[in-house]
């Protein structure tokens, strides 16, 4: 490996490798998404706000989830007493800083976006996710609505849209205050006793990184099954119910608890519910902002907008950590709980244990996917009211549960999650990735409510009204993509029930 | 080499035949026969990745060998009854098991499975260890979350008890006392015993039986008793070393000596011939010279 390949690989090697291929897969949609956005959208619309969110939004991903571990590392070298450990740790924010900020910057230039405003809002959004991390835990609720508060008073304020090139005095301005105080931060926080804060509500977000936050906590394995605190919140307190203490569990309940987080019963506790709380009063406050600074069509098109993304995030987030937590158990280090399992009494023969765990595993993740999709249609219908996109959104969640049954099945049958199987996990993660793309650009494409809602319009025409080809391209291109989730589906089928039992270990 | 013992189907608690294990180009376990006498205390010994885990993941069922077999209870490792369950007890190497539950919650869930639970038995180690019962186990210690396993696993008063590692993360009274116990089992209850361990101290303190492990090969399997009668260290002369000799486990070069150190086991009652060999000079071996010799 050259010194190049090891300078722009270093950053990564701040997050577990889970992590990573997460962080690589949401980067992958977001991009791409931006790219056919920009590509698909007519140009007339003013729709390349988009486009530049999305780039924006891949960026501050990767600053919150990997970029911010290296003020964890910068404090480990230092009380290690490593050599050399500073300059490490400005290269590798160097090459973060190259691959997140300055590579989607030419990208945009070339496409024939505005580059330099992007890379302000870029600079923006990267200090707002250094910001959440850095920040002390009550805070970080808050954090999540300043972008959109920023937004609210951009227009009564009179500020430039991040499309115009007035944006990007303003943005450096922006960037320049909340680096400042990122760096402030940091370096208090360099020299901070971990252990000195009187609760973990007072405590840094980027130390519950240690342990919490990312797909450690999920995943509880890979490298990094001997995780303690999957489960366990902040305080200590565990988060998984059970129905009472009398030792009398029907199985399913028991399976589910053994399994862990997130297929066992959740138990909110008191910090929890505080988190909630403060989310839900900066989200009240913000639609009051909202009520007042802007028109009520334009408040019914943002509430639309927020809910359904974050909706139709969920829809493909929640399945995909459920499949990495299953990898993380089968697949990884020799996990405990599976060993359990497997000598548990009252689980029926293998027959029997395998339905139990196709219903504690499968069953979890398509009732939660039923659950997310009625909820998409409710709020389209009530919200846009287009029929196309709930046909579309059917067809998408039935190849979705296709490809999450797959996947989970492949988990289930000792698929490896350490080295050889890394491939295979990313294989995964673009399969989900192209449904996730392919979702995206046929709403663009095909449906012209999308796109007025995108592009914020009361109408709007589509690309498939200009190229009559366009749907019989995508039937081609999601017929195939089905098949292929059903093959994948009827191969790992095979193979789960052709093991001795359910709960093999590698 | 031959110190196996006689394995005959369907009398051992825990056995297995020919058992090999390959992960990638690594040969784990290499054509392992093995048997667990009823009622012993076996002490399954080798050095850190000789193969140990591997082994008793597959004595335990909980993963698919290559080749040969492994028995539990009678029955097949890999298709267990849910009685043959309830009478196995098994903590794994890293018992970092349910980190999500808290200590009375792992214990109340499980109980209700096993019908011979003995809740007296928790809450007499819990008062004894000062487990804290309402704090999570992701929240414990390594120490104390392998003595909840511990606990886990003796309260289900098993007929068979597989423990991996069980000391590495214990302090010096616990240990005391898990092997305490684990004597007190098999000798009142009649409980057989499985531990691997690479703590020479606790297999001298406790085990009635000893396998060696080494590269995924089972050097020699014997009653403890048996160890120093049937095995001793041989100093042979090179001049009068043949290229291999019966009964050989091991063979070193000792230059200070001039020739070699070679650990040989009696065949019939009876040493090599070469132990008449001019120069030869034979000494008795301790455990853990023993072990230092075969697994160097």
């Amino acid at each position: 490996m050259n010194a190049l390949a090891r300078w722009l690989q270093l950053p990564w090697y701040s997050a577990e490798r889970v992590q990573r291929y997460f962080n690589a897969g949401m980067q992958a949609i977001l991009l791409l998404a931006a790219l056919l956005f920009s590509l698909l959208m007519p140009h007339d619309s003013g729709a390349h706000i988009v486009t530049l969110i999305l780039v924006a939004a891949s960026c501050a991903f990767n600053w919150m989830f990997v970029g911010a571990r290296w003020l964890l590392v910068a404090r480990d070298a230092n009380a290690l007493q490593l050599p050399h450990s500073h300059q490490r740790v400005a290269s590798a924010l160097a090459s973060m800083a190259t691959q997140t900020l300055l590579l989607p910057t030419v990208l945009l230039a070339l496409l024939g976006l505005p580059a330099l405003p992007a890379l302000t809002l870029m600079l923006d959004m990267t200090a707002m996710a250094l910001l959440w991390a850095l920040a002390t835990r009550w805070m970080v609720p808050l954090l999540g609505f300043v972008p959109a508060a920023l937004v609210l008073l951009a227009g009564p304020a009179g500020w430039p849209s991040p499309t115009d090139p007035k944006f990007t005095l303003l943005g450096a301005e922006l960037a320049a205050l909340g680096l400042a105080i990122v760096t402030l931060r940091w370096r208090a926080l360099m020299r901070a006793d971990e252990t000195g804060f009187a609760s973990s509500w007072r405590k840094p977000k980027i130390f519950l990184l240690r342990g919490q936050l990312g797909m450690q906590g999920l995943s509880a394995g890979c490298a990094t099954y001997r995780n303690p605190h999957a489960g366990v919140n902040a305080d200590g307190a565990s988060k998984i119910r059970l129905p009472d203490s009398t030792g009398q569990y029907d199985v399913s309940t028991l399976v589910r608890v053994l399994l862990g987080p997130p297929f066992a019963p959740r138990r909110r506790t008191g910090g929890d519910l505080r988190y909630w709380a403060l989310g839900a009063a900066a989200l009240l406050l913000v639609e009051f902002a909202a009520w007042l600074l802007v028109s009520p069509d334009t408040l019914r098109v943002l509430n639309a907008m927020v809910l359904l993304w974050t909706v139709m995030l969920a829809m493909f987030l929640v399945p995909a950590l459920a499949s990495l937590r299953l990898f993380a158990l089968f697949g990884g280090q020799p996990a405990a709980a599976v060993a359990l399992l497997a000598h548990l009494p009252g689980l029926g023969d293998p027959s029997d244990a395998r339905a139990m765990l196709l219903r504690t595993t499968i069953g979890v993740a398509i009732r939660w996917l039923a659950v997310a999709v009625l909820a998409i249609v409710a709020l389209w219908l009530l919200l846009v009211g287009a029929p196309g996109f709930v046909a579309l959104l059917l067809v998408a969640a039935a190849i979705l549960a296709t490809l999450t049954g797959a996947s989970m099945l492949a988990a289930l049958s000792g698929a490896r999650l350490d080295r050889g199987s890394s491939h295979d996990i990313m294989r995964r993660g673009i399969y989900f990735a192209l449904l996730a793309v392919l979702t995206i650009t046929s709403s663009v494409a095909l449906i012209p409510q999308a796109v007025a809602l995108l592009a914020m319009q009361p109408a709007a025409t589509t690309w498939a009204d200009q190229h009559p080809w366009i749907p019989a391209a995508f039937t081609v291109a999601w017929s195939a993509l089905w098949v292929f989730a059903l093959a994948q589906l009827r191969r790992h089928w095979r193979r789960f029930w052709r093991r001795a039992h359910p709960f093999l270990q590698r | 080499m031959n110190a196996m013992l006689k394995i005959s189907a369907g009398v051992a608690p825990l056995q297995a035949c020919g058992i090999c294990k390959r992960y990638d180009d690594r040969t784990a376990l290499d054509t392992v026969d093995f048997a667990l006498p009823e009622g012993a205390v076996l002490g399954l010994i080798g050095r850190n990745g000789a193969g140990k885990s591997t082994l008793i993941r597959a004595l335990m069922g909980l993963i698919d060998v290559d080749a040969g077999n492994a028995t539990v209870l009678g029955e097949p490792a890999l298709a267990m009854s849910d009685a043959a369950k309830e009478r196995l007890g098994y903590v794994p190497q890293d018992p970092d098991v349910l980190g999500w539950l808290r200590v009375d919650e792992m214990f109340a869930l499980l109980r209700g499975q096993y019908p011979r639970w003995d809740q007296e038995f928790v809450e007499a180690q819990l008062a004894r260890t000062l487990l804290p019962r309402d704090r999570a186990l992701g929240r414990l210690s390594p120490g104390e979350r392998q003595q909840v396993a511990l606990i886990r696993a003796l309260a289900v008063q098993p007929s068979l008890l597989v423990l991996d590692e069980p000391a590495a993360a214990l302090d010096p009274v616990a240990r005391r006392d898990l092997l305490r116990e684990i004597a007190l089992r098999a000798g009142e209850s009649g409980t057989s015993v499985l531990f691997s361990t690479h703590i020479v101290s606790d297999l001298e303190r406790v085990a009635s039986h000893v396998a060696f492990l080494h590269q995924g090969r089972l050097l020699l399997q014997a009653p403890m008793d048996d160890l120093k009668e049937r095995y001793a260290r041989l100093w042979l002369p090179s001049r009068v070393a043949p290229p291999r000799i019966v009964g050989e486990i091991s063979r070193r070069p000792q230059q200070a000596f001039g020739g070699w150190s070679l650990v040989v086991e009696q065949i019939d009652g009876h040493w090599p011939e070469a132990t008449q060999q001019p120069g030869a000079r034979l000494e008795t071996l301790g455990l853990e010279d023993l072990f230092v010799e075969i697994a160097e």
